[in-house]
């Protein structure tokens, strides 16, 4: 490990200082209050802290069979979304950034959906994937695959909320990404090739380990905003059919704006925390365990 | 097979799985246009007739009507604030991260962990105070809020690219004389520039898309893009064919965006390595 | 060094922050007198009505003096977005449109004005409003002695069955039916005729029964309360003791999952108001239980296949769901007179009829039964009686809540085949629960 020297000390705090201080400025305090809150019983109707709830809140979720059910089905999405799209968008950046024509398009097409709105992206979606009335399954019928129940069919409906989600998100792992592999020195693969490796063991040897730092970023960036997703949900199938979609930051939506129940919001809001936390400090020391081999 | 001919098909199939991917993203967005064209009673018509009634009614709904001009200047106003904010700050907290591991992993994770809770649950509090600061409905407060989330974000990334960039570059600067603020600006920036450039699109990306507090934060005055296509899911059913065209005029920035990013992103030049 | 001064910086922020929330919850105590108002300000939903007051808003403005602006949001968030104005000092929406969910919540978290004063004041005539109106959307708590009037009802969504005539009155169908069921195939009267009826006319002709829309929460639940107010079955009783469970809802539910298996379209499991009205604007189902307008809405050659094939008939059975909007006034608004002012002005008679006549949906008898609003909208007559057979669900301070217990069982049920008496109960259990801590109930 380098020691810092004190020159380069002061410099790295003053570098850091003025984000550190819009954070604490706007996060802090509502970070402070939640918690806080979450020990009480403060609610919309009685927004006050005469009622000391200790761990009650938190308990009560433990007791409640649809937060596990929510649990398993943020898992299940996680899960499902966060390797999908990195092994599709490292795939798709790598062939962009190898020497053929039209990037450019390739590039803008394959970025729209990162700025479509996720509440627009959801009504769309929900009109290509309408089970009577859309094209999708006029489309299935016409070419003989049959009536597919997108959202009516609780077998069909997460999986359709995780393909909607890969279709409008694996646009930001290719932004990332292709960014990283932009940015890579050229020399090693020059002497690679001078060494006679092929791609395959370039990619292994070579690129990867090199982008290491950046898929790390990727990946932990996507599995936090995975976590908090609710905006498809919300939209096209409100937690159902059943709750096959019932997704845990739609479950605190529910308890907050419809329980009216700040405290308890908060509790699970922070078990989350804890949850997601616990995955990224695990997945990046993982990561950098194979960097520091 | 000779070199030249299994560079051909790999070129082949690398275009293949292009068109591929391009098609799937790309025909659900073309349906969208065309339902943008269509009157509301035809957008659901199956089997469908392509192009009948086809006219620019929606657009123009949006355009006089509901001065839909308004919320696209408020969502460029305040994701080009944020951004114009959040870059720099980011860049700088991403170098005293990633060279000089300042805090420890502990700051760092602190930082992302901003991050790790809903929305929801921060909302009320944060409009209380900025309520009482009168930064509600004022591109000011949205602008703050916006940064904060972003800037996590961004330093990490962008942790990630400093730590892909040769140590040399430093050291070389630092053999010549440069102070430590001089060598970041005048050497390491240029380096990172894909890095920070993808950032700036990002941040300009979360800004345009975010929905609970532009909701919750905006007011009549700085209601944004997703705030108010949002508003056309009502109670009485959602007016598709218009939201089709809003959607598409929202899409609009990519279009000037995109050259000015192929420029440093994809142009394939490698900006400075180690000579 | 650095160091001491980046922390002081930090303590200093968080103290004006923590300074910055006391105040602003410390100002919700005192409401205070009313000041002057140059501008007011609404939140309100992207629906006709509202679009049809706003052209008459500089008519109120030239004789006020007063601006009115509306900012439109979408239902769902209007909630989210009122209750943050409600928790801080001073609210920026005057008037608010209260929706009949919330006309339960609003007033019992203390976070609406009563009219009563005002109403004495100006001598108001509540009695121009259907009884069932006001019961939805204006008193408070609605079935004790001592109540207040909180919101006057601004337009109503009370549900209806809206059927193809061109269906119903066909020979060859009609005697199809006859033959089958030995009984005349006409507008039904009981849940279990249309049942039956919708299964029919899926079997028999092209079209779906009925475009139900069964989806989780808000759709599932609108729909299905009608069959259930149509048993006359109810959520709780007088003493608040949930009655979601029993036997007439257990019907209720049978009688919807029928309906849903044999007389509706495949995906209706997942529909929402939007996705079941494009299937009845296609001309893809025989019926739909909607609200009363949307008759309106599939007589409009921009918006619907069947123009001229629809007809409006009360919902089978005892009664149909009511619903509907209401003015209120917010506590926290400096601007309570004026407020009134807008409510007073856009109620009145006058305004009323106007809206009415541009395509409204009236709340006043008064208005249903003048010549002009009949002449132009003949069956203003059936939605009279439709209005006074109709009854909201149990608006109290949790009654969105009580809408989502019930719509997660629901859909439970239909879509994953949850035994119904173990999904009711746990729904009772769920409504207990809120009646228990909204104190309405031991």
């Amino acid at each position: 490990m380098k020691k810092l020297s004190k020159l380069h000390s002061r410099t790295a705090w003053r570098f850091i200082s003025p984000t550190l201080i819009v954070l604490a400025a706007v996060v802090a305090f509502p970070l402070l209050f939640s918690f806080v809150v979450s020990f009480f019983r403060y609610t919309f109707i009685t927004p006050k802290f005469d009622v000391f709830a200790g761990f009650d809140n938190y308990l009560f979720s433990f007791k409640d069979q649809y937060f596990w059910n929510s649990f398993k089905v943020t898992l299940i999405f996680v899960a499902l979304v966060v390797p999908l799209e990195f092994l599709v968008g490292y795939g798709i950046a790598l062939l962009l950034s190898r020497d053929i024509k039209f990037k450019t398009v390739f590039y803008f097409i394959l970025t729209m959906p990162m700025v479509m709105s996720p509440v627009a992206v959801g009504l769309i979606w929900k009109m290509l994937l309408h089970p009577d009335l859309g094209i999708v399954n006029y489309l299935l019928q016409k070419m003989g695959f049959g009536y597919v129940n997108w959202f009516g069919d609780p077998r069909w409906a997460l999986l359709a909320i995780v393909l909607i989600d890969i279709w409008q998100q694996v646009s930001f792992m290719i932004l990332i990404l292709l960014a990283g592999l932009t940015s890579l020195s050229k020399e090693p693969f020059e002497s690679a090739k001078i060494d006679g490796a092929g791609p395959l063991q370039t990619l292994l040897y070579i690129t990867t380990p090199m982008m290491l730092p950046v898929i790390t970023v990727a990946l932990l960036m996507r599995v936090i905003i995975a976590f908090k997703t609710y905006d498809l949900v919300y939209i096209i199938t409100s937690g159902g059919p059943g709750v096959s979609t019932d997704i845990i930051s739609y479950y605190i939506y529910r308890t907050t704006f419809m329980g009216l129940d700040l405290s308890q919001a908060s509790a699970i809001s922070f078990l989350l925390f804890v949850l997601t936390m616990a995955i990224v400090v695990v997945l990046f020391h993982q990561i950098t365990k194979e960097k520091r081999r | 097979m000779t070199n030249a001919a299994s560079r051909k098909i790999a070129d082949l199939g690398t275009y293949l799985v292009l068109i591929a991917f391009s098609l799937a993203i790309l025909l659900p967005i073309l349906w969208t246009f065309r339902v943008s064209m269509l009157p509301e009673v035809e957008a659901y018509t199956i089997p469908p007739k392509l192009f009948s009634g086809f006219g620019f009614e929606n657009y123009r709904a949006l355009l006089v009507d509901m001065n839909f001009l308004f919320f696209l200047k408020n969502s460029l106003i305040i994701s080009f604030l944020a951004t114009l904010v959040s870059v720099p700050l980011s860049t700088m907290g991403g170098f005293a991260f990633a060279r000089y591991g300042v805090g420890g992993n502990l700051l760092k994770f602190a930082v992302l962990g901003t991050q790790m809770l809903p929305g929801i649950i921060l909302v009320l509090p944060i409009f209380v105070v900025f309520n009482s600061l009168r930064l509600t409905d004022s591109f000011l407060g949205l602008t703050i809020a916006y940064m904060t989330f972003n800037i996590p974000f961004l330093v990490w990334m962008l942790i990630g690219f400093f730590e892909g960039i040769p140590r040399e570059l430093e050291e070389a600067a630092a053999l010549d004389g440069l102070s430590p603020m001089k060598a970041f600006f005048k050497i390491i920036v240029p380096v990172a520039t894909p890095g920070i450039l993808a950032a700036a699109v990002l941040s300009f990306i979360f800004c345009w898309n975010e929905f609970l507090f532009a909701l919750i934060l905006s007011g009549g005055e700085t209601t944004t893009v997703p705030v108010r296509l949002a508003a056309m899911k009502t109670k009485q059913g959602i007016l598709i064919a218009r939201l089709s065209a809003g959607v598409i005029l929202a899409i609009s920035p990519m279009v000037v965006i995109s050259p000015f990013v192929k420029k440093y992103l994809i142009s394939g030049l490698t900006l400075g390595s180690v000579k | 060094m650095k160091r001491s001064t980046k922390s002081a910086a930090v303590a200093r922020v968080a103290l004006l922050a923590l300074a910055a929330l006391s105040l602003a919850l410390a100002g919700c105590a005192k409401g205070g007198g009313s000041k002057k108002a140059t501008e007011l300000n609404l939140l309100m939903e992207d629906v006709p009505e509202t679009h049809i007051i706003a052209k008459l808003l500089p008519e109120f403005e030239k004789a006020t003096g007063i601006k009115v602006n509306f900012e439109i949001v979408q239902y769902g968030d209007m909630h989210s977005k009122l209750i943050t104005q409600f928790m801080s000092a001073q609210s920026k929406y005057d008037v608010i449109e209260v929706d009949n969910y919330w006309a339960g919540e609003f007033p019992a978290a203390n976070w609406l004005y009563p009219l009563t004063d005002y109403l004495k004041k100006d001598k108001f005539d509540t009695s121009v409003y259907v009884p069932q109106m006001l019961d939805m959307v204006g008193y408070y708590p609605v079935n004790a002695p001592k109540r207040a009037l909180y919101m006057l009802p601004m337009y109503n969504y009370t549900m209806a069955l809206i059927y193809r005539t061109d269906l119903l009155n066909d020979a060859g169908l009609q005697k199809k039916y006859k033959e089958k069921f030995n009984a005349e195939l006409k507008v039904p009267e009981t849940l279990e005729d249309y049942v039956r009826i919708c299964s029919f006319m899926q079997q028999n002709t092209k079209v779906a029964g009925s475009a139900m829309q069964a989806g989780r929460g808000d759709p599932v639940v609108m729909e299905w309360t009608n069959y259930l107010f149509g048993l006359g079955g109810e959520y709780y009783d007088e003493n608040w003791a949930s009655r979601i469970n029993d036997e007439r809802s257990l019907k209720a539910v049978q009688l919807y999952r029928d309906n849903l298996v044999h007389g509706a379209p495949k995906g209706a499991a997942s529909y929402n108001l939007d996705d079941s009205l494009r299937v009845m604007s296609a001309g893809d189902a025989f019926s739909m239980i909607t609200y009363n307008w949307m008759l309106a809405q599939l007589e409009d050659p921009a918006k619907s296949k069947v123009v001229g094939k629809v007809a409006i008939a009360p919902m089978p059975g005892a009664q149909s769901l009511a619903g509907g909007w209401g003015w209120g006034i917010a506590k926290n608004t400096p601007y309570k007179d004026d407020a009134w002012r807008f409510i007073k002005w856009v109620e009145s008679f006058d305004v009323a009829k106007r809206r009415a006549l541009d395509g409204g949906a009236p709340t006043r008898s008064d208005v249903l039964r003048d010549a002009d609003v009949l002449a132009k909208y003949p069956y203003y007559a059936l939605v009279e009686q439709i209005l006074t057979k109709s009854k909201p669900v149990p608006e109290f301070q949790f009654s969105a809540q009580m809408v989502e217990s019930v719509g997660r069982e629901l859909s439970l049920i239909m879509a994953e085949n949850k035994d119904p008496k173990t999904a009711l109960d746990l729904a009772a259990s769920d409504l207990a629960e809120l009646a228990k801590k909204a104190g309405l109930s031991k």
